[in-house]
């Protein structure tokens, strides 16, 4: 029976994760609508098989659409045209890895940390700093520090308006600008070039999958970073991972928190993801005895090396059958059926806030800014929480 | 490096969590034991599967206390955290006395013998929380 959840669970997640700008919290939203996690509140493996694999394919859309989700936006490093696979695959296996052997580790910080507030204010407070003062322009980067902050408190702190704001938000600052960029791009798509054979080495890829799973931990113990913010920390204490180390280091802490994320709620009951939270909400979280733990684990292992060998093997068809469709149609199809399903499973007010986070998200765009200073949004609102 | 040895550990990692699975399901497949038994004085700590009749239920601090019955001893049990639906259905199968089995870790809790729940089934098809 748990292979059959997993095995299910694991083809699901992959042909859902290739769907651009689909994210897990709205997989979450759509399943909570249909009532399926009422139906299946007993199949644990199958969400968290899911939740894996959707993780590992959601890099298809990124490299092919430019499409990202709120966790993987800032992997796309390169030039659309010599997207290699590799490093990103690299990244999600040795990463899996790591995760499962730092998940002790994860555990007495969790335990030590989770309830020392002025730490979680300090991290956060000291991430936005940084940000904005590791800009070149600081005045600017202030400024959509301000904008995404106010939105966030606007929509977060002091709601009085809408339900379910954080899917319209999240999707107006982070995806949809990309989505629109993308489609008024008018580069010619080099179709038929096969993908550039990126030279990595070894030694580098592995030390940055293991800090992408280091630094997992402490994004999964602070609220409201989100696995892209793993590239502030490399940058503050090691200045200089090339390129492709950085993908294999984002690539690592983006599926290391997968995993972090189901066991912190299974063990402690927290969550971190909206996703994780229903499953919470729904009792579909058994607590784990050690066996169990084991278990997850080896799970992990499984269908991250599984999803990344059904990636490997079918990359080149896959990306040949999206490049054969109409690029600027495809793309306005994603964008219309996103927005469609976000006010679908919220509301219809939902249009009116991922027009206004829409607009904010474009600062950083016309700017040339680091697109994280929109996790304002997040971290703005959470610092305010602990004041 | 690169193609063909990712491929080659990608296949390895995946044998691996395979075998990882089944020798885990293999080897630490808790067994079925009855309440009595586990109040016997040879009674060892560690997981199991126990199955009885609810006789009482109480919530505090997010922790459920329960009393788990057959018919010939009571057991005391704690769940921490416990989600409303399991909640919901506990108190059903309290009201409706109907046999649950608990997957949970037996303990002495200051000598006294107890078990912490993990999980619930509901009915014998495996529908469990």
């Amino acid at each position: 029976m748990i292979f059959l959840e997993i095995v299910f669970g694991l083809l699901l997640g992959f042909v859902l994760g290739l769907i651009p700008s689909f994210h897990l919290n709205v997989l979450s939203y759509l399943l909570l609508l249909l009532g399926i996690f009422s139906l299946m509140y007993s199949s644990f493996y199958f969400f968290f098989s899911l939740a894996t694999s959707m993780t590992v394919a959601g890099i298809v859309p990124l490299l092919l659409f430019n499409a990202p989700t709120a966790d993987n936006f800032t992997l796309n490093l390169g030039q659309q045209e010599d997207q290699s696979i590799l490093p990103y695959i690299f990244g999600f296996v040795f990463g899996s890895l790591f995760s499962v052997l730092l998940l002790p580790l994860f555990y007495l910080l969790f335990s030590f940390f989770s309830n020392f507030y002025i730490f979680i204010f300090l991290v956060l407070l000291v991430t936005l700093f940084y940000l904005v003062f590791s800009d070149s322009n600081r005045p600017l980067a202030l400024m959509v520090v301000i904008f995404s902050g106010i939105l966030g408190i606007i929509t977060l702190k002091y709601n009085f308006f809408f339900s379910e704001p954080l899917l319209p938000c999240i999707f107006g600052l982070f995806a949809l600008p990309m989505l629109v960029v993308s489609f008024l791009d008018n580069t010619v798509d080099k179709s038929d070039s096969a993908p550039v054979q990126e030279i990595v080495q070894f030694k580098p890829a592995i030390f940055s999958a293991f800090l992408g799973s280091l630094f997992s931990s402490v994004i999964a113990i602070v609220p409201s970073l989100s696995p892209g913010m793993a590239q502030i920390f490399p940058a503050v204490l090691f200045e200089k991972l090339s390129k492709h180390n950085r993908k294999v280091l984002l690539s690592s802490t983006l599926l290391s928190v997968i995993l972090i994320y189901f066991f912190m709620a299974a063990l402690f009951r927290k969550s971190r993801l909206g996703f994780v939270s229903i499953l919470l909400e729904k009792g579909a979280f058994p607590a784990l005895s050690f066996p169990d733990i084991l278990l997850l684990c080896f799970v992990f292992l499984f269908v991250v090396s599984l999803s990344c060998f059904i990636l490997l093997v079918s990359f080149s068809n896959i990306s040949k059958a999206i490049k054969s469709l109409p690029r600027k149609a495809t793309i306005f199809c994603v964008i219309v059926f996103s927005i469609w399903l976000i006010v679908l499973v919220t509301n219809i007010y939902s249009f009116f806030l991922i027009i206004l986070s829409f607009c904010i998200g474009l600062l950083p765009i016309v700017y040339n800014k680091n697109k994280l200073l929109l996790m304002s949004y997040l971290i703005l609102p959470t610092i305010l929480f602990y004041i | 490096m690169f193609e063909k040895d990712l491929r080659a550990i990608i296949i390895f990692a995946c044998v691996f969590g395979l075998l990882g699975i089944l020798a885990t399901m293999y080897f630490f497949e808790a067994s079925a034991v009855s309440i009595s038994s586990l109040l016997s004085k040879d009674a060892k700590e560690g997981v199991y599967i126990v199955s009885g009749n609810l006789k009482s239920l109480d919530t505090k601090s997010n922790v459920l206390f329960f009393k788990l019955c057959d018919s010939f001893a009571c057991i005391s049990g704690v769940y921490f955290n416990p989600a409303k639906q399991i909640i919901d259905k506990l108190i059903k199968a309290k009201q409706t006395n109907t046999e649950i089995t608990i997957k949970a870790r037996f303990e002495y809790y200051y000598d006294s013998p107890e078990i912490i729940a993990y999980k619930f089934y509901f009915n014998k098809l495996g529908d469990y929380s």
